[in-house]
């Protein structure tokens, strides 16, 4: 069983590296910079202890590299090899991306001829019926609009269907919690830190 | 496709039908999220076999699993999570061993459950039906485990219910919903206020709310952490740290991030020789993990000892303070 202490020391870990790597301690940056900079290296801490298994943490990266700005932070914290890395799968997934939406649509297009043709009601009546078991088609219509919005919101669950979304959401679910969950243990540790720093004097 | 294997193994009424369904079928129907099966049977690919695993477990198991009160945990899937703890860097124990197999398997893994598909492709039919469902990958995963690699099995053995149809098609429509079914029960439990809605579409709605709202946390504590730092010091953080695992880092910083060679055993809290009572004052965490402790640490912290400055009162400031001013060398060797 995969042992979410070993994540989340891992995670923490990297997470504070790539914090100090990332240059925040300079005073040079305007605060949107360094909010900026935070969530990228905290997002690659957390890409990065996720490891390969998940393809959440491989688009979350590409989505990063694939800004411009981002390239010399990226650099610094995740090595030359795996900035290319990433910036080879955000080319990648951009490119399979536009030729998915347009198979799609050309897909959908002529679904929407035959299904025409073949008058809707006796086809789509009969095999949901037997197919998905007590699901009216409203009630369908809104749980594919949904799954259409968590494709959305989780990175790399663009191609995904069923099950293998569900399995995806759940991982990025469990890891966004894990993520506040280390962050506000870092604020509250930080606010201690310069507490104690001005008592000190 | 389908042939029977050793008929006469096939008794006659009052026994139950044991339908294999090969997880890699593309024979399998529509399920009652996806018009294309192809993705279905792409997806259900890699945690099918494994996930029935977790349909073995009682709920209170796997919810045991996944409360947060024991730390919030993976999905179950021992095989995904096995992949992903092998090829992260953290697969302690061999690593050298573990990443000459680690490129090959995922291209194989689904080869290999691909072929063994077909040729086991059978399906008996009795002729009555029983009641109850057991969802087992019954001897496949004892051979997956041993193989140690990420073979998953590729058959799901499920009885069929009473009056239902056995047709082999709808079978392994059922056996779909029933894994969908499963990881929603999963994900009602992982997202609060969940478990007195019912319907599948108010449940995803939670869902997304969830997530955003989780999205909207991390940019907002961004945003703190980003205002609260100028005067941080990240390397004296350590001891502050309050979350479960207690201890946390161990940044060898002049290494750079090689997690490669990093092993994870647990890291004792070595400070406990150092800041004593700082530490007991600041120190929130679980001091009570076993330790294996400052043997590890001493090793390491000999070439450089401990700094102790004042202002970072960090117990592994040693490393930090000295090369706060490379920060090139330490990166992030990045697992992806």
């Amino acid at each position: 069983m995969h042992d979410p202490r070993r994540f989340k020391r891992a995670f923490m870990e990297r997470l504070l590296l790539s914090l100090q790597v990332a240059g925040l301690t300079s005073k040079s940056m305007g605060l949107r910079e360094r909010r900026d900079a935070v969530r990228l290296s905290s997002d690659v801490a957390m890409a990065s202890s996720r490891g390969r298994g998940a393809p959440w943490a491989r688009a979350l990266v590409a989505r990063h590299a694939a800004e411009r700005r981002n390239e010399a932070l990226l650099r610094r914290i995740m090595g030359g090899s795996g900035y290319e890395r990433a910036a080879a799968a955000a080319a990648a997934a951009a490119a399979a991306g536009r030729k998915e939406i347009r198979s799609k649509k050309i897909v959908r297009r002529s679904h929407r001829v035959c299904s025409s043709r073949r008058k809707r009601r006796s086809l789509v009546m009969a095999t949901p019926a037997a197919a998905s078991g007590a699901m009216s088609s409203s009630a369908r219509r809104m749980v594919k609009g949904r799954l259409r919005l968590l494709r959305r919101l989780v990175p790399g669950a663009e191609s995904l269907h069923g099950f293998s979304l569900l399995t995806e959401t759940l991982d990025y679910v469990v890891c966004l919690k894990t993520q506040v969950e280390l962050m506000q243990s870092l604020c509250k540790g930080s606010q201690q830190q310069q507490q104690q720093l001005l008592q000190l004097g | 496709m389908r042939h029977h294997t050793q008929p006469p193994e096939v008794p006659g009424a009052g026994d139950d039908i044991r339908d294999l369904i090969p997880v890699a079928s593309s024979a399998s129907g529509s399920a009652a999220w996806s018009s294309s099966s192809k993705g279905e049977g792409g997806g259900g690919d890699g945690s099918g076999g494994s996930f029935t695993a977790l349909l073995g477990l009682p709920t209170s198991q796997a919810m045991e699993l996944l409360l947060p009160a024991a730390a919030p945990t993976f999905p179950a899937d021992p095989h995904l999570v096995d992949r992903g703890a092998r090829f992260s860097a953290f697969a302690s124990p061999s690593p050298s061993s573990a990443s000459p197999n680690s490129p090959p398997p995922p291209s194989s893994a689904t080869a290999t459950a691909k072929r063994k598909a077909d040729p086991a492709d059978r399906v008996s039919k009795g002729k009555a039906a029983k009641k109850g469902k057991t969802a087992a990958a019954s001897g496949e995963d004892k051979d997956w485990g041993g193989d140690g690699e990420n073979d998953k099995p590729a058959y799901v053995h499920v009885r069929a219910r009473r009056g239902q149809a056995t047709d082999s098609h709808s079978l392994a429509e059922r056996a779909r919903r029933e894994k969908i079914n499963a990881r929603m029960e999963l994900l009602k439990d992982l997202v609060p206020g969940c478990s007195k809605v019912s319907g599948t579409a108010l449940v995803l709605d939670e869902i997304i709310n969830h997530v955003q709202s989780l999205q909207r946390q991390v940019e907002y504590l961004s945003m703190r952490l980003a205002a609260v730092n100028p005067r941080v010091d990240f390397g004296g953080l350590d001891n502050f740290l309050t979350t479960e695992c207690g201890r946390i880092t161990s940044l060898s910083y002049k290494n750079g991030m090689d997690l490669e060679q990093v092993t994870w055993p647990d890291m004792g809290v070595n400070g406990a020789r150092h800041l004593m009572q700082l530490q007991q004052h600041f120190w929130h965490g679980d001091l009570a993990h076993p330790l294996q402790p400052p043997s590890q640490w001493e090793k390491r912290a000999d070439p450089h000892p401990p700094v102790f400055s004042n202002s970072s009162s960090s117990l592994f400031g040693y490393d930090l303070a000295s090369s706060g001013a490379q920060p090139q060398t330490g990166k992030l060797k990045m697992e992806l």
